[in-house]
C-alpha cells in the first residue's frame, strides 16, 4: 500500500539527511576544544561513522527494526525510550486541545453556515485569516503575558507545579490549570481551521436536496439537522482534521517551547541546541510515522463512515 | 378560477387565486400571478406547463418547501385538507407534511440521504405517521407495494437505479399515509420504459390507497394517461382547465393547441413544431394575456386585459382564459 | 502571463486594494529604508531593557539594541526570505508540475508520489532538522523553505495543465506543427498560470512564518536581525520586558496577514470556483 512506501521513503530520507548533508556530527560530539585526531577517529569509529555509506544504511535499518534509534549524545540514554517518554506529555497536550478545538470548531462553523454573509460569518472568516497569519509561538507568549503575568490567573510554565506533592484529584486539577494556556494556544489555531472546513461542509449539506425530502416526510427541522445534515457534513470535516494532524503536531512542538511543557517539542529544541543528532533524527522519524499513521487511520475511517467509498472498496459497483 | 361544481368540504386541496413572489439579490420574481386549482378526495389531477411557468413553485408551496424568507405569498389562499396553510409558520408545517400531503420528487438520487440505508429512510416516514405499527413489517410491506425486492432495504441510494430510487421515493410518500400525493415531475429524470412503469405504479397505488393525486409535469402524455382532470399553467396562472380528454381533445386556448401540436409532431418523429417565441419574463406582473406575444390568433383585447375564465362546457367544468372564448366573440364569429 | 490577470478586479475589492497598498509600502520601506531611517540595529548601547514610549523609541533589548531599528531591519529580512523562498518554490513547483501534467505517464507518477510524501511529513520539523544539520545561513534557510513548499505549487500547476491542455487551441497549435515543448511553454503554461499567483502569494506568508519559527528556535543566521530571533530573546525576558515579544510578533502577524489577505483575494478572483 501507499502508506508502506511512504514509510520507507521517510526512513531513507531520514538517513540521507543526516548522513549525506554537510555538517559533521562528530565535531559536535567532541566538543568545542580542538581534540586530538586520534580521539576524533575513535569517536567516529564508535559511532560507526567511518564505515562506507551503504554499510551505515544497513546498520541503521537493522537498528531501527530492533527499536534501536541510537543513543542521545547529550544524555547518554537510548533515544527511543527518551522520545516516547516525552511523547506522553505531548499527547496530554494535544489530545484535549484538539478534541475541544474540533467540537468548538464544528459548532462555530455550523453556526456560520446557517448565517452565510452575516456579520457573524464575516467575523469568523476574519478570525480564520488572522489565525492563519499568526505565529503560534507569539500567541503563546501573548497569552502568558495577559493571563500569567498581568492577571496572575494561570501558570505560565511547565506541566506540573514544580516541587509539588499532589495526589489524586489535586494532580488532575494542577495538570488542568497548567494545560489551560498552552492548550488554548493550540486549540485556537485548530478551531479556526476546523471552523472554516465545517462552514463549507455544513453549508453544502444544509442545501442538499435530501433535506427537502426529509422535511417533506414531516420530520422536524431539528431532527433533520442532527440525523441527516450533520452526518453528511461531518465526513469531510473528520478527514480534514485527520490530515491536519501533521501541522497540529508542529503547532504543539512550538507551543511547548514557549511554555516549557515537557514534551517532544521541548526535547526537540534542547536537542537542537546541543546538536544531539540521534535524538533529532529520532524525533523526525517518529513524528513522521505518527503523522503517517494518523493519515492512514483517517483514510480508513473515511472509508468506514462513507458507504459510497466503503462499498467501492469491497468491489461492489 | 374555481369550478362552480366543487363543494369545498370534499376537496383535499384548494388553491384560490394565489399570488407569490420571490425576493433575492434585490430582484423580485412574480412566480405566481393568480394560480387557482382544486383537487377532490381520491381524484387525479394534472398540472401541466413548461419550465418557468410556476408549477414547481406552486407544488413546493403546497408542502411549505419554498425558502421562507425569500418566497412570499402576497394574496390568495391555500387550503390543505380543510386547513388554511397560506401563512403557516415553519414550526407548524411538520404537522401538514407527510400527512395529509406527501410529495414525490423528481430525481431521487439527490433527494435521498446518501449515507443512510433505504430501510431507515422509509422507516422514518412510517415512524412519524404510523404510530404503534410494527415498523419493520410495514417497511417491508411498502417495499412490496412499490414492487421492489427486499434486498434494497439494506442498500444505499447510490447502489440503486433511477427507477428503483423513484420507487423508494414513492414508498416513503405512501408510508406517510397521505390523503394527497403530489408528484413533481416524477418521471422526468427516467428513461422512457421506466417512465411508463413508474407512472403506472403511481396510478395503481393512488387507487388502491385511496389517495388524491396532483401530478405536475411538462409531459402531456404522462398526464393524459393518469389524470381525470388537468390544469394548464402559463406565466404563473391557469389558462385552461377541465376534464383531461376534453381539454386535450378540443382545447380552448391557443397555447394548449400549440402544446398538443408540438407533442404530436414529436411523437410522429417529425421535426418540432414548437411554439414561436419564449416564455415571458416574470420580473414584473403581467396584466394582459401573457401568451399574447406568441399567440397566432392574437387580436385586440389580448394585449389590453387578462381574460377571465370563460366556460366552454358547464357540465364538465371546462374553462379557458382566452378572449376567443368570450360569448361576445363567439357569437360575433358565428355571425 | 501576469498581464493576463485583470488587476482592476483585484484592486476594486477593498481587501485587495488595502493589502496591495500595504505590501507596496512595506516593499518600499524595505528597499529604501536604510536611507530613510538611519541607525544600526546591531549597535550595542548601555541602556538595556528600556521600556518603550519613553526615551528609547520602542524600547531596547537585553543588549541595548533599539527594538525599533531591529523591527525595521527584520522587515527587510522577512520580506527577502519570503519573496525569494516563494519565488523559488513557485518556479520549481510550477516547472515540475507543468512537466508532470503535460507529459504525464511515469513522470507524472513520480512527481505525484513525491509531492504526496511531502504532504504527509511534518514539514516544519523536517526544516528544523535540516537547518540544524547544514548550518544556518540565510541562503540555506531560503533553500530549505523552497524545498518544502514546491510540492503544493506543483500539484496545482499539474491540475491546471491537465485542464488547459485539453482545450482546443492546444490542438490547433499542434496542427500547425508547433513542437510539444513550445506548446507547453508558449500556450499551456501562460493560461494555466493565474491560480499559481494566488498560491505564490500565500507561500510568501508561509515562508515568513517558517523563517520566524526557525529563528525562534535559534536556527537562523545569527548575523542578521530576524523577528523570530527577537521573539526568542523576548521569551527569556517575558516577565520583565514583555514589549520585546509583543512588537516583533505584531510585525510578523501584520506582514503575513497582508500577504494572506492578498492571496485570498487572488484566490477568489483567479481560481475556478469550488463548491
Amino acid at each position: 500500500m501507499a502508506a508502506l512506501i511512504l514509510l520507507a521513503v521517510v526512513t531513507i530520507l531520514n538517513f540521507i539527511i543526516t548522513h549525506i548533508l554537510p555538517g559533521d556530527p562528530v565535531t559536535a560530539l567532541v566538543g568545542q576544544f580542538p581534540a586530538p585526531p586520534a580521539y576524533v577517529a575513535l569517536v567516529r569509529h564508535d559511532y560507526g561513522l567511518d564505515q562506507p555509506l551503504y554499510v551505515q544504511l544497513w546498520l541503521y535499518l537493522g537498528n531501527l527494526l530492533h527499536g534501536n534509534l541510537g543513543y542521545s549524545f547529550g544524555s547518554q540514554r537510548p533515544v527511543l525510550p527518551l522520545i516516547l517518554q516525552h511523547a506522553q506529555a505531548t499527547l496530554l497536550l494535544m489530545v484535549p486541545a484538539l478534541t475541544v478545538a474540533s467540537i468548538v470548531g464544528v459548532w462555530l462553523g455550523g453556526a456560520a453556515a446557517r448565517r452565510v454573509g452575516s456579520w457573524y460569518d464575516n467575523v469568523l472568516s476574519a478570525i480564520s485569516i488572522g489565525s492563519y497569519s499568526t505565529p503560534i509561538f507569539w500567541l503563546a507568549q501573548v497569552l502568558i503575558i495577559v493571563f500569567a503575568i498581568n492577571w496572575h490567573v494561570l501558570p505560565a510554565q511547565g506541566m506540573y507545579t514544580v516541587g509539588s506533592d499532589y495526589t489524586g484529584f489535586d494532580t488532575v486539577s494542577d495538570y488542568l490549570l497548567h494545560l489551560a494556556l498552552p492548550g488554548s494556544a493550540l486549540a485556537f489555531f485548530n478551531i479556526a481551521l476546523v471552523a472554516r472546513v465545517a462552514r463549507a461542509s455544513m453549508y453544502e449539506a444544509l442545501h442538499q436536496d435530501y433535506t427537502q425530502l426529509a422535511l417533506a416526510k414531516g420530520l422536524r427541522p431539528a431532527y433533520v439537522f442532527w440525523r441527516h445534515v450533520l452526518p453528511n457534513a461531518l465526513i469531510p470535516i473528520v478527514t480534514i482534521i485527520g490530515f491536519n494532524f501533521g501541522s497540529a503536531l508542529t503547532g504543539a512542538v512550538l507551543t511547548e517551547t514557549v511554555f516549557g511543557w515537557p514534551g517532544i517539542g521541548s526535547l526537540f529544541v534542547a536537542s537542537i541546541v546541543k546538536r544531539d543528532y540521534p535524538v533529532l533524527e529520532g524525533i523526525f522519524l517518529l513524528t513522521s510515522f505518527a503523522v503517517l499513521l494518523v493519515n492512514l487511520i483517517t483514510d480508513l475511517t473515511y472509508g468506514f463512515i462513507d458507504p459510497r467509498v466503503a462499498r467501492t472498496y469491497q468491489g461492489r459497483s | 378560477m374555481l369550478s362552480s361544481v366543487a363543494a369545498a368540504a370534499k376537496s383535499v386541496l384548494v388553491v384560490d387565486d394565489v399570488h407569490m413572489t420571490y425576493h433575492s439579490h434585490g430582484q423580485t420574481v412574480y412566480a405566481l400571478q393568480g394560480a387557482s386549482l382544486e383537487v377532490k378526495e381520491g381524484e387525479a389531477v394534472g398540472l401541466v406547463g413548461e419550465s418557468g411557468c410556476g408549477k414547481s413553485s406552486l407544488g413546493r408551496a403546497l408542502i411549505g418547501l419554498n425558502p421562507p424568507g425569500l418566497a412570499v405569498i402576497d394574496s390568495g389562499r391555500i387550503v390543505v385538507a380543510g386547513r388554511d396553510v397560506t401563512d403557516l409558520g415553519q414550526g407548524d408545517w411538520p404537522e401538514v407534511r407527510g400527512n395529509p400531503v406527501a410529495m414525490v420528487f423528481q430525481d431521487s438520487l439527490s433527494f435521498l440521504n446518501p449515507v443512510m440505508r433505504i430501510e431507515e429512510q422509509i422507516a422514518e416516514a412510517v415512524r412519524t405517521h404510523d404510530r404503534g405499527v410494527d415498523v419493520g413489517r410495514r417497511v417491508r410491506e411498502l417495499t412490496q407495494l412499490v414492487r421492489l425486492p427486499s434486498a434494497v432495504l439494506r442498500s444505499y441510494p447510490f447502489e440503486l437505479s433511477g427507477g428503483m430510487r423513484q420507487r423508494v421515493g414513492i414508498a416513503i410518500a405512501i408510508g406517510c399515509r397521505p390523503r394527497l400525493l403530489i408528484a413533481d415531475e416524477p418521471t422526468t429524470a427516467l428513461d422512457v420504459t421506466t417512465q411508463a412503469e413508474i407512472i403506472v405504479l403511481i396510478d395503481e397505488l393512488r387507487r388502491s390507497q385511496g389517495m388524491a393525486l396532483l401530478l405536475i409535469s411538462h409531459d402531456l402524455g404522462v398526464v393524459r394517461s393518469v389524470c381525470d382532470r388537468v390544469y394548464i399553467m402559463y406565466a404563473g396562472r391557469m389558462v385552461e382547465q377541465g376534464v383531461t380528454t376534453e381539454v386535450f381533445g378540443a382545447p380552448g386556448h391557443p397555447y394548449v393547441e400549440g402544446l398538443l401540436a408540438a407533442a404530436q409532431t414529436e411523437r410522429e418523429g417529425r421535426h418540432f413544431a414548437s411554439i414561436k417565441g419564449e416564455v415571458p419574463n416574470l420580473s414584473s406582473p403581467i396584466t394582459a394575456c401573457p401568451f399574447a406575444p406568441r399567440c397566432p390568433k392574437v387580436f385586440e383585447p389580448c394585449t389590453q386585459e387578462m381574460p377571465p375564465a370563460f366556460t366552454l362546457d358547464p357540465a364538465t367544468g371546462h374553462l379557458a382564459r382566452c378572449w376567443l372564448r368570450s360569448p361576445a366573440f363567439e357569437s360575433e364569429a358565428d355571425a | 502571463m501576469v498581464s493576463r490577470v485583470d488587476w482592476r478586479i483585484i484592486l476594486r475589492q477593498p481587501a485587495g486594494a488595502v493589502s496591495a497598498t500595504v505590501i507596496a509600502i512595506l516593499l518600499l520601506l524595505a528597499i529604501f529604508g536604510p536611507v530613510l531611517v538611519p541607525g544600526n540595529p546591531d549597535h550595542i548601547s548601555g541602556d538595556f531593557l528600556q521600556p518603550p514610549f519613553g526615551h528609547f523609541g520602542l524600547g531596547t533589548d537585553n543588549l541595548g539594541r533599539s527594538v525599533g531599528l531591529e523591527l525595521f531591519y527584520g522587515l527587510r529580512i522577512s520580506l527577502l526570505v519570503g519573496l525569494l523562498a516563494a519565488a523559488s518554490a513557485t518556479l520549481l513547483g510550477a516547472g515540475v508540475g507543468a512537466i508532470a501534467g503535460y507529459f504525464g505517464k511515469s513522470v507524472d507518477g513520480v512527481v505525484m508520489r513525491i509531492s504526496e510524501s511531502f504532504q504527509v511529513l511534518p514539514t516544519f520539523i523536517l526544516a528544523a532538522l535540516i537547518v540544524a544539520l547544514i548550518g544556518a545561513g540565510l541562503d540555506r534557510v531560503i533553500a530549505v523553505i523552497a524545498l518544502l513548499a514546491w510540492p503544493q505549487t506543483a500539484r496545482l500547476m499539474r491540475a491546471q495543465v491537465l485542464r488547459v491542455k485539453q482545450l482546443e487551441f492546444v490542438d490547433a497549435a499542434r496542427c500547425m506543427g508547433v513542437g510539444e515543448w513550445r506548446i507547453m511553454l508558449g500556450e499551456v503554461i501562460p493560461n494555466a498560470f493565474a491560480p499559481i499567483l494566488a498560491t505564490a502569494t500565500l507561500t510568501i506568508g508561509d515562508a515568513i512564518l517558517i523563517e520566524a519559527g526557525l529563528s525562534f528556535l535559534g536556527l537562523s543566521d545569527p548575523t542578521v536581525v530576524s523577528w523570530g530571533r527577537m521573539l526568542s530573546t523576548g521569551q527569556r525576558y517575558l516577565f520583565e520586558s514583555p514589549w520585546l515579544s509583543i512588537f516583533p510578533g505584531l510585525a510578523i502577524f501584520a506582514t503575513v496577514l497582508v500577504f494572506t489577505v492578498l492571496g485570498d483575494v487572488l484566490n477568489k478572483v483567479l481560481n475556478p470556483r469550488s463548491a
